[in-house]
């Protein structure tokens, strides 16, 4: 598996320059593709997340804004232009700075935020050998950079100098970092099987196997506790204590608005696409076409439908799926009390974890022992 | 433990019942769907008892609506009005014009011309008063036993305040020319501008420019500043404003600084002239130091 900047420094070879020159000149293209990346999702995900939501409670959502004229149809294409609508008037309005905020901070906070959002974007995989920078840690990358945006949080809602922002920002850190556990414990799984913590390893590995979901009853299990631990790490409903509208207004985001509560917009949407992504690439075979699910039976004229090129079609594919389900969370369960927050991560899904790990050690060392 | 397990389990079923109901409703979006696009699409007006029957007729759910086409100009309605919310102009041929004003339902030949004919519904009480003098029956309420002539409206609602006045008035701008009454058309355009302008002085039309009122006294003031201003205000483009003042520490000079930017500024100077006349009233003031005239002449070179 090669990277993107592997490829641009072949790709511009011819130039002559040193590599360290040429590299610190080609990396703006990946740059770039990622933030372009993180915004057009951001634009298309707050779209798709306000119509389905008005669908689950049997609204229409955004239906009066067209895009260029084009006004759709009468239910989902209806106000396609609602969100570009709602990014200018973001960008456009005034940035306000309380008195007593700790300024510096506060202009800081969005910008950590982003960076730790836009870093975790560097080691994800959109398919084979499209990833900007292929790590030999590549998980372990991911989790400790998707990590950075706490700090930022703690800042955004210390800095405000408000109460609702604080007990945001404290419940916040509280949050993200119990439910570390469960997610590196269950990524921690895939590591053990694959004996590699790169992400291109991982995905071959399902690809000569099946997909990792599959692996035993445990990965099973271990997925829905990955993936339930990972929409409570990026804050969203149910697990939406943080932020929680009916008792503290925004949480550690009250005190912003404008473009500065656009970026931190923005990194919600990124921090979902990039938990999708990983889910899809560790359990759900990363760029593998369904037919590789248990790898069993299927003619080989088949693997076709496995290049890197449709590769990235069926990885985004699982990855909004993901996305979908997590909207789909949003508009069915109450948010949880802190307590059952607490509750859910220490005294379910840890030990769960603990013995999802044990078990399926147990189950690579009977199948080395019977199969090989 | 038992308890425990038994929790997960059930905290598994609910999650996946819930999940079921809202995917549901999100697949059955079509027949499920309550929002109606209002001012697209409406509901059809209920069918209760508004009264039909003349003695129940409830005018307040109608409308005033007058066929123009039967009016003779007699003037009735807007006499009876209490509240004159109906206004009427009429025209009559002159002497020698053989304009034909055209004919009632009634067969009544009409006399003159109607080139304006408003009700303003915003004021208009519903008290039925103007309907019953009509000879020609041709103003009344919609609705009820009107029915045939006009149904009822939906609503009457209009997006702004200017759409209560109903103009029903169908007279065209030719019609009053070949009727002999340009005058009338000159009278017309007057009004107009008037109301236009005194729209403008009450903030009510953003107007293009300036006042058009105040724009003649005032022209004559700036005359001798704009010359001298114009030049270093296009070269370098002074970037001075109130804000700009608040480098004076002393709060007393700074207040006389301020004063004299307002004051500056109302006599439409500009630029290089505002800063020269804040210099000089400070001076007058003799709070005028060698720090502060140095910083304001600095302004003008453009820097901030």
């Amino acid at each position: 598996m090669t990277s993107v900047v592997d490829s641009l420094l072949n790709l511009f070879s011819f130039t002559g320059l040193d590599n360290s020159i040429l590299l610190i000149l080609v990396l703006h293209i990946p740059a770039l593709s990622i933030f372009l990346v993180m915004v057009v999702n951001a634009t298309v995900a707050v779209y798709v997340e306000r119509k389905v939501a008005a669908f689950m409670q049997d609204r229409l959502g955004p239906m009066e804004v067209g895009l260029f004229g084009f006004k759709g149809g009468k239910k989902f294409w209806g106000g396609i232009g609602q969100t570009i609508a709602d990014a200018i008037k973001l960008l456009t309005k005034e940035d306000i700075v309380p008195d007593s905020a700790d300024k510096k901070l506060m202009l800081l906070a969005p910008f950590i935020i982003f960076i730790g959002a836009f870093l975790t974007f560097i080691a994800v995989p959109f398919s084979q050998n499209l990833v900007v920078s292929d790590f030999n840690i590549g998980v372990f990358y991911i989790m400790a950079m998707s990590s950075v945006g706490v700090i930022g949080i703690i800042i955004a809602g210390w800095s405000s100098n408000n109460k609702w922002s604080l007990y945001g920002s404290m419940r916040a850190a509280a949050q993200i970092v119990s439910y570390e556990i469960p997610i590196g414990l269950s990524l921690l799984l895939a590591v053990l099987v694959v004996g590699s913590l790169n992400l291109g390893d991982i995905v071959q590995w399902q690809a000569e196997n099946r997909w990792f979901i599959f692996h035993s009853p445990f990965t099973f299990i271990a997925f829905f506790i990955f993936f339930i631990s990972v929409v409570a790490e990026t804050n969203r409903t149910p697990f939406d204590i943080p932020e929680a509208e009916s008792e503290l207004v925004a949480g550690w985001m009250t005190e912003y608005s404008g473009f500065k509560w656009a970026i931190f917009f923005l990194s919600e949407y990124a921090n979902m696409m990039i938990v999708s992504i990983v889910a899809s690439v560790v359990f759900l075979g990363g760029w593998l076409s369904p037919f590789a699910i248990i790898n069993v039976g299927i003619p080989n004229s088949w693997m076709i439908f496995d290049g890197p090129l449709i590769g990235i079609i069926w990885l985004m594919s699982k990855a909004l799926f993901l996305i979908f389900v997590m909207m789909w969370f949003r508009w069915t369960f109450p948010r949880l009390r802190v307590d059952q927050l607490m509750y859910l991560c220490w005294k379910v899904f840890i030990p769960f974890c603990l013995a999802n790990l044990f078990f399926v050690s147990i189950w690579e060392l009977i199948g080395g022992l019977f199969f090989k | 433990m038992g308890e425990y397990i038994n929790n997960i389990i059930y905290g598994v079923k609910s999650l996946i019942t819930g999940m079921s109901l809202t995917l549901k409703h999100f697949r059955n979006k079509k027949n499920l769907v309550a929002t109606l696009q209002y001012p697209h699409e409406k509901w059809p007006i209920p069918e209760r008892n508004i009264g039909f029957d003349p003695s129940e007729y409830n005018t307040i759910r109608s409308r005033l609506h007058v066929d123009i086409d039967d009016c003779i100009g007699c003037l009735q309605c807007e006499r009876a009005c209490p509240v004159d919310c109906i206004k009427i102009d009429t025209i009559k041929p002159s002497k020698g014009n053989e304009f034909d004003c055209g004919i009632t339902s009634n067969d009544t030949r009409k006399k003159m011309i109607v080139p304006r004919f408003t009700i303003d519904m915003s004021e208009c009480m519903y008290c039925d008063l103007c309907v019953h003098p009509c000879p020609e029956e041709c103003i009344y309420m919609v609705g009820g036993p009107n029915d045939s002539k006009h149904e009822i409206d939906y609503e009457f609602s209009q997006f702004e305040r200017h759409g209560l006045v109903f103009e029903f008035a169908t007279a065209t701008d030719q019609d009053i020319i070949d009727i002999g009454a340009e005058s009338y058309l000159e009278k017309r355009k007057q009004r107009e501008q008037k109301l236009t302008r005194a729209e403008k002085l009450e903030g009510m039309l953003i107007s293009e420019g300036a006042v058009p009122v105040a724009a003649a006294p005032v022209a004559a003031a700036p005359v001798a500043a704009a010359p001298v201003a114009a030049a270093p205000v296009a070269a370098v483009s002074i970037d001075f404003n109130i804000k700009s003042i608040d480098f004076i520490k002393d709060k007393e000079v700074r207040g006389i600084a301020k004063k004299a930017f307002m004051g500056a500024k109302r006599a439409k100077l500009e630029g290089v002239a505002m800063i020269d006349f804040i210099i000089a009233e400070l001076d007058k003031a003799s709070k005028l130091d060698v720090d502060t005239k140095s910083t304001l002449e600095g302004f003008k070179e453009g820097k901030a």
